[in-house]
């Protein structure tokens, strides 16, 4: 009788993939957290120093604060969402890449996915469905928004979140419409983060993994089984 | 007619206000994860009453021994690396746009755009060859910076392949700011980052220093009309 008794791959990659998207969720959420309780006893130290002086000595006295104000509830969350946010980006990335090596090993393909030209998830995405054959899943609207993320990871990763006048490039205004209340660009041309936005794309990159996984055949991602 | 523009004062008052904020920021959320991490600690670890069954007990010891893991390793190493990212790209758009800056000045250089190296290699290249500037490349800072180049492609690219024998070499050798674990493993430790971001602020102030006067009066200019 054929059993089999090799490792089951898809799960294993699986599991690893999330695990390491909800420690980062879980990191987000803590320092959100913890930057809220840090505004809130400023905000009421500020009160509390502020009870009795005059209107105007109030005004001067809170004027001051704006600043470190400003970095609590403005700055430091969206440095927070921002890098955060490169960081999901890198463990997408080396999950599929990952992913590319344990096909080619299951599949016994020599053509290894740092053969492939291109970089990242696109050497992925061609590795997967020339090499492997793999229905990849990109024409689904997760693989189009992950389009979107690589490129504002790159704005992000290459000039600080600033894209010149002139350069978006195409679909972006149909992405940050229906991003709407989770990502803007200011007038300047700076990519703004609102709360929200690192989440939507942790969950992005998760449903898109869990489709690509589920497109690989079985005999891509484990040991043959064998008569016993 | 030529317009006040963003003048080398104000240019290193910008560099300055961006470090202050990633070190401020870095520091106050590892301070604020040490204080959950003093509360956690504090809590007993005593199984709730309505844990009747093994596996919520078991449960009950794994998520609060997660929460100390996380909170003494894991957040403040996430932390760290990424601050760590943000700094390389500060390090990096800053050095690219001084070079841009170079360019608008002396139009008859070639652009930024014709050369093919990215993004720090990129600016040096630019500002020695095309501009003739004396780039401080012959310096330990620049040699570490491009150690620092190199851990972040790892961190941002290369989780898995084989560790550079410059960088492996560059984490032993800085045991103050590197925790060596196995297998390649490394973290960093809370002393590197107030290190590279005072390293990034003297090389920028050094690249500066290096663009003669005489070319830029003064004037990095940004805006022109």
């Amino acid at each position: 009788m054929a059993k089999f008794i090799g490792v089951d791959m898809r799960r294993i990659l699986d599991r690893v993939f999330d695990t390491e998207l909800d420690e980062l969720k879980d990191y987000v959420e803590t320092v959100e957290d913890a930057l809220k309780g840090k505004l809130k006893s400023f905000e009421e130290r500020a009160e509390r120093r502020a009870e009795g002086m005059s209107p105007a000595a109030k005004d001067r006295y809170f004027e001051s604060l704006a600043e470190d104000a400003h970095f609590l509830w403005g700055r430091f969350p969206a440095l927070t969402w921002k890098t955060a946010f490169i960081g999901a980006y890198s463990i997408f990335e080396h999950a599929l890449i990952n992913l590319c090596g344990h096909t080619a090993h299951y599949g016994g393909h020599e053509i290894r996915v740092e053969d492939i030209q291109g970089k990242g998830i696109f050497a992925a995405q061609t590795y997967l469905k020339k090499v492997c054959k793999v229905s990849f899943p990109d024409n689904c609207a997760d693989w189009q928004d992950i389009l979107h993320m690589n490129r504002i990871r790159n704005l992000l990763v290459h000039r600080l979140g600033h894209m010149k006048h002139g350069s978006a490039w195409k679909g972006l205004p149909q992405y940050l419409k229906r991003k709407a209340k989770l990502i803007e660009f200011t007038e300047g041309g700076d990519i703004r983060f609102l709360d929200g936005y690192c989440l939507d794309a942790i969950e992005t990159y998760r449903r898109f993994f869990k489709a690509t996984l589920a497109a690989v055949p079985d005999h891509l991602l484990r040991g043959k089984e064998v008569e016993l | 007619m030529k317009v006040p523009g963003i003048t080398k004062t104000w240019w290193r008052v910008q560099v300055k206000s961006q470090l202050e904020e990633l070190l401020g920021y870095v520091q106050l959320i590892e301070k604020g994860f040490a204080s959950r991490l003093k509360r956690a600690e504090k809590r007993p670890f005593q199984v709730p009453k309505r844990f009747k069954n093994e596996a919520a007990v078991d449960r009950y010891y794994r998520d609060r021994s997660n929460e100390l893991h996380a909170l003494s390793k894991e957040f403040p190493s996430l932390v760290r690396r990424t601050a760590f990212l943000h700094l390389y790209s500060i390090l990096e758009k800053r050095l690219l746009l001084i070079c841009e800056g170079v360019h608008r000045d002396q139009p008859h250089l070639q652009p930024l755009s014709a050369d093919k190296n990215k993004g720090i290699v990129k600016a040096k290249k630019y500002l020695k060859n095309e501009a003739k500037v004396d780039f401080p490349d012959q310096t330990n800072d620049w040699i570490e910076i491009q150690r620092m180049q190199e851990l972040r492609n790892r961190f941002a690219h290369s989780i898995g392949k084989p560790m550079p024998a410059t960088l492996d070499e560059y984490i032993k050798k800085n045991k103050s700011f590197f925790k060596v674990g196995m297998m390649d493993s490394f973290s960093l430790t809370p002393a590197y980052l107030p290190h590279v971001i005072e390293l990034v602020g003297r090389f920028h102030e050094a690249v500066l220093n290096a663009i003669p006067d005489e070319t830029f009066k003064d004037d990095l200019r940004i805006g022109k009309s």
